[in-house]
């Protein structure tokens, strides 16, 4: 405190008086008095995570590029996520965005639309010529990656940020992965891909495409390296294993998607199955949609459980892909050698399975036949470990890594896909930043250190009063008819301003904004301002620790400690 | 980021090291009301928890000269100051009077009436905590129905409901009567600075959260506050010259068991849904007639 109470007119005027005058007059302050030791609990400020942080498998930092956007800074948000994730214009289109899932605006009305944001962010940081940071210290120390999909993207960012010189392979032409392979154009344009991957060739990283390990190069030809990171991720589509899937017309989804997105798609025509329900069948499906075939994915569980996303089923409903639930393959039916038609069997969920989801079974003797030239099959795809047998030890159909990426074999390390079944982007650049992590700490003797995670501030911590409603912005989507006649992107941009409204929704969950509602609410005047560090000092002196600031901190970025038995 | 905006002055009238208890709502409606009365301010503060609160001699929080009274004169002794003030020329300084809902509702509404009936040039501001609280939580004409205090043990709850104060003071056509409460700090600032423009006789209601008293947790004076303004139960309104009448907030309601259940003084109320049901009613009841004058206003 800088102004002490001065006392006004009156109170000087009667220590004028004469000697004697019959009153009592108090002039010394209580602010003499140490109220501090009736305190129990110590107010204290801290840093929490916010739900946003802990869930994103990338380890973004979402709370922190949010503020940054929020206040119109698209390069210094762009840079913040690029701290953790290489990639944020491919994930602002196809991440599935868990850090969305438990956001505390839940409490209010809906979560921040972050992947929306992050998108604006990245095209806007790219327009404004934002580029990768320079490396400090030269490229000597050679590094490995085999699989230049996401985890190898990641983990060659994060190692040639460390001054590494990363090479990687890939059997492929062009660096990507299953995000120039797999996913289709119209979720992912190719030049959002290829601006990203440039900016890894600007700190160093050499790309050998062409090259399929096992075929045109073994394990001697990593001789060279200190370190190998192997993310070959699951490339090749599982059997079916029902009968007739011989027959021409029956394919694997991934493997039409690679073809369509190498050598562009046929025209084609008429009704076709699609079988599945993950985002190879929705990809499938909507690419032949596009192509001019009328598809219906059939899946055999209920809409709610299908793996792929809400929102890419409702785009393909629009689209007019028709589907079938609770329906399971039983035979593809052939003429001449050519798919005719495909038998279904119906099923009903029966009890929970493994997932927690009802296990599928068959109603008997109740099935049904869909008449269709062509069938594509999207029940998951494996990883071709054989190719890699004499590197990485195989169980399950997977390579073999703990979570820090580590197969037991020295200097050989693998992760994505391949080794974590996970299925998703954005977990598949996690695991390459983890790997890229354990790489750096074993060329200099270090192991990986588990970090305990803080507890999250959850929607009983926030102080939704203090926030006023506002909806979740909503990108636009093209325009139905333009959409399936091509392959332009379906979901729209956020205009730059809307991304900032849209960040100004973030709560800042766990992290002090200085609001002031701490200082307003105190009634023992116990919390100052700290110009010196920003923020607010508590007055230990005085502050009797009613909790008010506590309760009152609209995020989660207070909390009371027991003081010490005196 | 969405930020939280208050227009709060930075002056710090009030010192820490007072004797109010932890999280008294009181105390912070003192601490917010100084910073819109400003330093030339005299208060004049009868017996109540505030008498305490301020300090012992030889010490004083508030900052500003406080006159101490007896119980049933603070409005008496407020006008005496204003008129010494007035023949000094002093046309200044603010004159307060400062005083519970026992020395406002019950002992001093003869003098407070008397002063607001002759329109004294003063402000007085009740911090209505709704008991004797500082002598041990006995019963005034302040509190609310059905509450518990240890002159209305459960076995004999306060059967009557709150006196209405608003009403009488607006029926004095004094030229400022309004509410507020300590959530609401911009509102309880915009009132009293409000207050201290107008010349005349301004009553300001102020409901202030007692942790012991209510039976609440220290630190959700704030929290009980504000559930008393969303659940109706004080609403948040301006009276101009006792006839037109403006609602300050117009909340989203909740509904009232939210504003009562974490309340100890009302714990007993929960498994009894007809003396529910009677707080209810003359909540709505209430809420309906100041909805209907602020509908007359011309």
């Amino acid at each position: 405190m800088t102004a002490r109470p001065t006392f006004s007119v009156s109170i000087r005027a009667l220590e004028r008086a004469p000697a004697g005058t019959p009153m009592s007059v108090s002039l010394r302050s209580t602010r003499d008095l140490t109220t501090g030791n009736w305190r129990t609990f110590r107010p204290t400020y801290v840093t929490r995570p916010s739900p946003c942080n802990l869930d994103c498998p990338a380890g973004t930092d979402v709370r922190a590029f949010l503020s940054l956007a929020a206040d119109g800074d698209a390069v210094g948000a762009w840079r913040t996520i690029r701290e953790h994730n290489p990639l944020p214009g491919v994930c602002g289109r196809v991440c599935y965005h868990p850090c969305e899932h438990a956001c505390n605006r839940l409490a209010l009305d809906e979560p921040i639309a972050v992947h929306a944001i992050e998108r604006a962010i990245a095209n806007r940081a790219l327009a404004a010529g934002a580029t990768a940071a320079p490396v400090a210290g030269a490229h000597l120390t050679p590094i490995a990656v085999v699989g230049a999909g996401p985890a190898g993207l990641s983990a060659a960012h994060h190692l040639a940020r460390r001054g590494y010189a990363v090479t990687v392979f890939d059997e492929m032409p062009e660096p990507g992965g299953m995000l120039r392979y797999g996913i289709p154009a119209y979720r992912l344009p190719r030049p959002v891909i290829d601006a990203e991957i440039d900016l890894l060739r600007a700190v160093g990283v050499r790309f050998a495409g062409g090259v399929r390990f096992g075929r045109d190069m073994g394990a001697t030809g990593l001789a060279d390296y200190a370190a190998t990171f192997v993310a070959i991720g699951a490339q090749r589509s599982k059997r079916s294993r029902i009968p007739g899937d011989e027959l021409a017309g029956v394919r694997a989804g991934v493997d039409s998607l690679r073809e369509v997105n190498t050598a562009g798609g046929r025209r084609t025509s008429g009704p076709v199955v699609v079988i599945g329900g993950g985002n190879t069948a929705l990809d499938t499906a909507r690419v032949l949609r596009r192509l001019g075939a009328e598809p219906t994915i059939v899946y055999r569980r209920s809409r709610a459980d299908m793996p792929a996303h809400p929102d890419e089923i409702a785009q393909a409903e629009i689209e007019g892909i028709a589907f079938v639930f609770y329906a399971a393959p039983t035979a593809f039916v052939g003429e001449d050698g050519r798919l005719v038609r495909v038998e279904f069997q119906r099923m009903r969920p029966g009890a929970p399975d493994a997932s927690g989801r009802p296990r599928p079974e068959p109603i008997p003797g109740s099935t049904f036949a869909l008449d269709a030239g062509q069938a594509y099959t999207a029940i998951g795809e494996d990883v071709e470990t054989e190719a890699l047998a004499d590197l990485v030890a195989a169980a399950n159909g997977r390579l073999q890594a703990d979570r820090w990426g580590r197969t037991g074999r020295r200097a050989i390390f693998a992760g994505g896909d391949a080794a974590t079944g996970a299925g998703t982007v954005v977990e598949a650049i996690g695991s390459g930043r983890r790997a890229a992590e354990t790489i750096d700490g074993y060329l200099h003797g270090q192991d990986p250190v588990e970090t305990g995670q803080a507890e999250r501030v959850g929607q009983s911590d926030v102080n939704v009063f203090y926030f006023g409603r506002a909806a979740r912005a909503h990108p636009g989507l093209l325009e139905t008819g333009a959409a399936i006649t091509g392959f332009s992107e379906v979901v729209g941009d956020l205009t730059w301003a809307e991304a900032m409204a849209e960040a100004r929704r973030c709560l800042t969950c766990g992290s002090c904004t200085t609001c002031d509602t701490c200082l307003v609410f105190c009634p023992d005047a116990a919390i100052e301002r700290n110009p010196a560090a920003g923020g607010y000092t508590v007055d230990l002196a005085h502050c009797k620790g009613c909790g008010i600031c506590v309760e009152e901190c609209p995020r989660g970025a207070m909390v009371l400690v027991p003081e010490e038995q005196r | 980021m969405q930020q939280v905006q208050f227009a709060i002055p930075e002056d710090e009238i009030l010192a820490p090291g007072h004797l109010g208890c932890a999280g008294c709502g009181a105390t912070l409606a003192m601490r917010l009301a100084l910073k819109a009365l400003g330093r030339q301010t005299i208060l004049v503060i009868p017996a109540c928890c505030w008498s305490i609160i301020d300090g012992m001699s030889p010490y004083s929080a508030a900052g500003v000269p406080v006159m101490h009274t007896p119980f049933a004169s603070a409005a008496a002794a407020a006008s005496g100051i204003r008129a010494a003030l007035d023949l000094k020329g002093d046309t200044e300084t603010t004159v307060c009077a400062w005083a519970g809902d026992g020395g406002t509702f019950d002992i001093g509404i003869q003098a407070l009436s008397a002063a607001a009936e002759r329109n004294e040039d003063i402000i007085y501001i009740c911090y209505d905590n709704e008991a004797y609280m500082n002598t041990g939580v006995q019963r005034s004409s302040a509190t609310p129905l059905g509450a518990w205090t240890t002159t209305t043990p459960a076995a004999h709850l306060k059967d009557n409901p709150k006196k209405d104060l608003l009403a009488i003071m607006a029926a004095h056509r004094i030229p400022y009567v309004a509410t507020a409460t300590v959530a609401y700090p911009d509102d309880l600032l915009a009132k009293v600075a409000r207050a201290k423009r107008t010349r005349g006789t301004r009553f300001i209601h102020l409901l202030s959260p007692c942790p012991p008293g209510w039976k609440i947790p220290s630190d959700q004076s704030i929290h009980q506050s504000r559930l008393a303004v969303q659940s109706r139960v004080f609403p948040l309104v301006e009276v101009e010259h006792g006839e037109t009448w403006t609602l300050s907030l117009d909340p989203e309601p909740v509904p009232i068991e939210d504003y009562l259940r974490a309340q100890g003084r009302f714990r007993h109320l929960m498994d009894d849904a007809a003396a529910i049901e009677r707080v209810r009613a003359g909540v709505e009841a209430r809420w309906r007639s100041i909805v209907a004058r602020t509908q007359l206003n011309g």
